[in-house]
């Protein structure tokens, strides 16, 4: 009973001295000290966790603000403006601001799905099974609806039996070796993205 | 020789030819439905006979797919003189 | 113009955007100008965040720009408001057109060579007089008689036909009187049912922040581009910074607020089907395009920049083809395909439900939610022998098989879509590293910091590897089709444990380099058309000057002492210039217009441009230098020191377009194609050159239709991203917008007997959807020549899953195009609104 009283005292003491409205109410900045408690003392800002920092761009529309990305074991535990930069100079608008949670949404896909004709469900795939399907989906397509001359004699080189849509929210480089396969490799004409809409 | 999917294909571009249609509309469509038609059974008869006739009549048709869609989704004004020049190349066959 | 360069003008007119909630971090810089004392104003039908924040909120009905930006250029073409010393030197105000150039207001509503049988111009009687000018970037080749191609030789011998003095009566300036003399304020309140007091605060505000002291600059987004007459919106506010000065100088121009991380980059170094990388034509099979010498030949301006084309041309086929592309073989200019029609996207849809495309692959894009006509998309896609989806989550394309709207509506069962569906996950930006080229041509390196989880994987991985996959599986083939895929280069180095392919590898292509010993090239100076060079994006060059100089990764912003230029934080194209014809920052003679204003200028002593940005000029060419037509100059040398538009064939900013564009030299004010008014400009009721696609299940409501008596607008939303899944299963953006709505006006809302929160059904002739209503004071029904017209308005961001869900709001949209870009139209439609839900469908059996 005794231990039971002497610790709720000790309890009430240490709730007293961590309480700030006193100092704060004694003139003591809000700012500095006065605001301080036992646990955030212990306090450890979340980003010196982190065993990597790089700088990306925000993935949503096209003003091209600058990321800070922290990241600890390959997994990125906090994402905020970059100061540096002089387009969003450290802001993020809630898009931006949420570039965290979609990066680690639980209704992220990880895996291969495949859907074969007629089915009514989805299956997991291996991506490299995925990939030699669709190779050779391509060769194909394109084997079957290539088109070398009209026939009037003009050459066309080109295969409308197949199209592409994307690369708005892809980087330069992936577009550029999208155009170049599939229009100056396969002969697509039917290359398009969502910049014409 | 001609078989349906051929006839039907061919009389859709007749007729295109004869309306001449301003505006693209049902007779570009049906003539591009139809060749695509044609050239399903070309596909599947080529992948059959890997013969070299059924290559050259499947290159044909998709030839001609290209320039009769180039008519009903075209870049300026469509050109006839194409598309009457894969009937008769079709007419050939 | 760069972002930040906003807080430099004096005059903001945001039109066509909600910029305040869709480019909330740009908006910024308007706030920044705001409070240095510039009027900001916006032209909107909505009374949104942006609108709150401005100083002066013009309402206009949904598609009725045209006739606003025309009443503009009326009211300072009458009131003489126009910044004359630099419109007469800079712009072909002063040009004079073929006699037999006829305007809109003779023909009510259309040009001189309109050609009814196929809806399209003849645009011979637009050029100028004696000369044919060809389009700057010949996206297409312009549509003039054979013959007259000749005439392009003529902008050789001697300066286009002027007169200085403004009388003669086919000089653009009278032309543009005729044409714009009917666009009065009241004519605008009349079309527009903006107050023609508000309309004219607005001419006030922006004439007044014009001239040598003063800057304006106008920002748009998709609410100018997604009409039938979306290009001649951008056109007719060009017109008005060219006749006030407000192009190439601080503060001034006119800003694109683009809505995809890399929408300007893949415009530049394109996923489009009618260009090669950095604005390149792609071949046409119906143009003189038969060998390269031929296309060459065609499309080569003699006149201004674009007379480099052969370089850059040849260049980007040595890049592709290698060491298998030689002056024997036209650079293997043979394997580049040539286009038979419109292959955009719009029509590639419609393609789809001929048939005639049979796979696809989908990288990236959400066209279920994001392009028109929704169903129609969907009954394409179900035609398809096979689609590959690449996204990092479930997406409505991805599973239109099993969830879409055919399905819902039992038209269709799984069991009946023959469609092979691969969904393969994707890296996202921070999991991969790469370039993104933001809204104003800055181009910024992101670096990878995380790794993508399982087999998500990067799409430069993805298409490197499908490359590597084709290159086997037709290593042997002996048929002539087959050449380029053999040919094609494809080395780029792999390394870690999923073999990623390099992305720095690839931008140093893109930048270029010398064939004989690899050299990165410093600038797209340095390319030439002999093969020696070889380059993926002549725009681009000097983004990697150096093999270990990646300037996109720069980092170095202005300090407070610095110019503003900001020109050490990444690369701009071309040539880290961040202000595009920065040379019309100086007078004829070289100098600042204004002190206040000053730019870049002409430096005597050093015989050079200089300044605080990068001249986008030929550096040494002094003001007072003149072509010498004695010797019949090309490219640059016919262009003088004050031509300061290098782009165009006569160095002049163009406010008449004698070519390129497909439906007009200058902006007409028509109707949209579903509108619930007549055309009170002219008999013309809509653009006579518009791509109209009429099918069953794409069909048109007619001008007027009592079925569909209310304006139809789309818009987007802060917290959610486009018809992207992105934002909708990310938990707090979800959660902040959970549900779609349409908003209604209160008038309507008491018309129809709708209450906040009620469910309500929108229809149009391509389909149905039910929504919640919002009653919101934000819309307000507009008086349209004496006539009460509503309009109602819906977020285009939602479907079926992720987080937060909803009506797709483009199931009720058409497919027709814009004549010159195929760009879909979004703002201005028409559809029945009534309180109630939509009749549920039987359940059908499923097995």
């Amino acid at each position: 009973m005794k231990r039971v009283r002497r610790r709720l005292r000790d309890r009430a003491s240490g709730f007293f001295a961590d309480w700030a409205l006193p100092r704060q109410l004694a003139g003591s900045s809000v700012m500095a000290e006065a605001a301080q408690s036992t646990q955030s003392r212990t306090l450890r800002p979340r980003l010196e966790q982190a065993d990597r920092i790089g700088t990306s761009i925000c993935p949503f529309c096209a003003v091209g603000c600058a990321q800070l990305v922290y990241a600890k074991d390959g997994r990125p535990i906090h994402i905020e403006g970059d100061p540096r930069s002089p387009v969003n100079q450290g802001t993020l608008c809630p898009k931006g601001a949420g570039t965290l949670g979609m990066l680690l949404s639980e209704q992220r896909v990880n895996h291969v799905l495949y859907r074969a004709p007629y089915a009514d469900h989805w299956e997991r795939k291996p991506l490299d099974w995925a990939m030699e399907r669709i190779a050779n989906l391509v060769k194909q397509t394109r084997d079957e609806t290539f088109v070398e001359k009209l026939s009037d004699g003009r050459v066309v080189n080109h295969t409308l039996g197949i199209g592409s849509l994307g690369g708005a929210t892809l980087d330069n480089e992936e577009n550029y070796l999208i155009k170049k396969l599939f229009g100056g490799g396969l002969g697509l004409v039917n290359i398009e993205n969502q910049a014409r809409i | 020789m001609a078989n349906e999917p051929a006839r039907a294909a061919l009389a859709a571009i007749d007729t295109l030819l004869a309306d001449r249609p301003e505006k693209i509309g049902h007779d570009f469509s049906e003539a591009t439905r139809r060749l695509t038609a044609w050239r399903a059974h070309c596909i599947a008869r080529w992948r059959r006979t890997q013969a070299k006739e059924d290559r050259q009549r499947l290159d044909q048709v998709n030839a001609a797919i290209s320039v009769v869609l180039g008519g009903q989704f075209p870049l300026g004004r469509v050109n006839w003189d194409s598309i009457e020049s894969v009937r008769r190349a079709l007419g050939d066959l | 113009m760069a972002l930040w360069d906003l807080a430099n003008s004096d005059v903001i007119t945001v039109m066509g955007s909600n910029m305040a909630e869709n480019h909330p971090v740009a908006f910024r810089f308007v706030t920044q100008a705001q409070q240095r004392g510039a009027t900001v104003i916006h032209v909107d039908p909505r009374f949104t965040r942006t609108s709150a924040l401005a100083d002066i909120h013009a309402p206009i009905r949904s598609g009725t720009d045209i006739a606003f930006l025309g009443g503009i250029i009326r009211y300072i073409l009458f009131e003489d408001k126009w910044f004359r010393d630099f419109a007469l030197a800079y712009t072909n105000l002063t040009t004079i057109i073929e006699d037999a150039y006829s305007g809109a207001e003779d023909n009510d509503g259309v040009f001189s060579g309109f050609q009814p049988t196929n809806a399209s111009y003849q645009q011979d009687s637009w050029q100028y007089k004696a000369e044919m000018v060809p389009p700057a970037i010949e996206e297409h080749y312009a549509q003039v008689e054979r013959g007259t191609a000749d005439r392009a030789e003529e902008l050789t011998r001697h300066p286009p036909p002027r007169d200085r003095t403004l009388q003669h009566p086919n000089c653009v300036y009278q032309i543009m009187r005729r044409h714009y003399a009917r666009y009065t304020p009241e004519m605008v309140e009349r079309v527009t049912g903006c107050s023609r007091d508000t309309f004219l605060r607005v001419c006030e505000a922006i004439t007044k922040n014009a001239g040598r002291e003063r800057t304006g600059a106008f920002c748009y987004a998709v609410g100018w581009t997604h009409h039938a007459f979306g290009v001649q919106i951008i056109r007719a506010a060009s017109i008005i910074q060219g006749l006030l000065g407000n192009i190439g100088r601080p503060g001034g121009g006119i800003l694109a607020l683009r809505g995809h991380c890399s929408i300007q980059g893949s415009t530049d170094i394109p996923t489009l089907y009618n260009m090669l990388p950095t604005y390149l034509p792609q071949p046409n099979a119906y143009d003189p395009h038969g060998s390269l010498e031929e296309f060459l030949e065609t499309e080569t301006v003699p006149t201004g920049w674009w007379n480099n084309l052969p370089k850059y041309m040849v260049s980007l086929l040595k890049a592709w083809y290698g060491a298998n592309a030689n002056a024997g073989n036209g650079f293997c200019y043979d394997f580049v395909p040539k286009l038979s029609g419109d292959h955009s996207q719009l029509p590639m849809t419609l393609a789809m439900v001929e048939g005639v495309v049979k796979g696809q692959f989908v990288l990236g894009q959400n066209p279920v939610v994001g392009a028109v006509n929704s169903e129609l998309v969907q009954r394409g896609m179900a035609k398809l022998e096979w689609l590959v989806v690449r996204d990092f989550a479930m997406t409505e394309t991805a599973n239109f098989w099993l969830k879409g709207g055919l399905v819902q509506s039992r038209e269709l069962s799984p069991q009946q879509i023959g469609t092979e569906v691969f969904f393969l996950p994707s890296a996202m930006a921070a999991e991969k590293e790469g370039t993104l080229t933001n809204t104003t041509r800055l181009v910024q390196w992101h670096d990878k910091v995380c790794d993508p989880p399982g087999d998500s994987r990067s799409d430069l991985w993805f298409i490197y590897h499908l490359g590597q996959r084709l290159k086997q599986l037709y290593a042997d083939s002996a048929e002539s089709r087959d050449a380029a895929i053999q040919a094609l280069t494809w080395e780029y180095p792999v390394s870690g444990p999923t073999a990623e392919p390099d992305a720095a590898a690839v931008l140093r292509e893109i930048n270029g380099y010398t064939v004989a010993d690899r050299k990165q090239l410093k600038s797209f100076q340095q390319l030439k058309d002999d093969g020696s060079t070889a380059c993926g994006g002549w725009m681009y060059s000097g983004i990697f000057p150096d093999q270990h100089e990646n300037r996109s990764r720069a980092r170095k912003a202005d300090g407070p002492d610095g110019n503003g230029a900001h020109q050490g934080w990444a690369f701009a194209w071309p040539d880290n210039r961040r202000t595009l014809y920065n040379r019309a920052s100086a007078d004829p003679d070289g100098i600042p217009w204004s002190e206040r204003k000053r730019l870049i200028w002409w430096d005597e002593e050093q015989a050079r441009w200089t300044g605080n940005d990068t001249p986008d000029f030929v550096p040494g060419k002094p003001p007072t230098m003149r072509p010498d037509w004695a010797k019949q100059p090309h490219g640059m040398e016919a262009l003088g020191g004050d031509d300061p538009f290098i782009m165009e064939a006569d160095g002049k900013c163009m406010l008449f377009v004698p070519s390129g564009l497909k439906d007009g030299p200058l902006p007409t004010y028509y109707e949209p194609v579903e509108s619930p008014v007549a055309n009170v400009m002219y008999g013309q009721q809509t653009n006579p050159a518009a791509r109209l696609w009429v099918r069953p299940g794409n069909e048109l409501h007619e001008p007027q239709d009592p079925r569909y008596p209310y304006v139809f607008t789309t818009y987007r939303l802060t917290e959610l991203h486009c018809g992207g899944i992105s934002s909708r299963v990310t938990p707090h953006t979800a959660e902040l917008q959970p549900e779609a709505f349409v908003e209604v006006s209160p008038e309507l809302a008491g018309e129809l007997g709708i209450r906040n929160l009620d469910w309500t059904v929108l229809t149009t002739a391509r389909g149905s959807v039910e929504v919640k209503a919002l009653v919101t004071e934000r819309l307000r029904p507009f008086m349209i020549d004496g006539k009460r017209v509503h309009q109602v308005g819906m977020p285009w961001v939602f479907g079926w899953e992720g987080y937060a869900h909803g009506a797709i709001a483009n199931v009720l949209l058409a497919i027709y195009g814009d004549p010159n870009t195929s760009i879909h139209t979004t703002k201005a439609l028409t559809c029945a609104l009534r309180k109630g839900r939509l009749p549920q469908p039987e359940p059908a059996e499923r097995g």
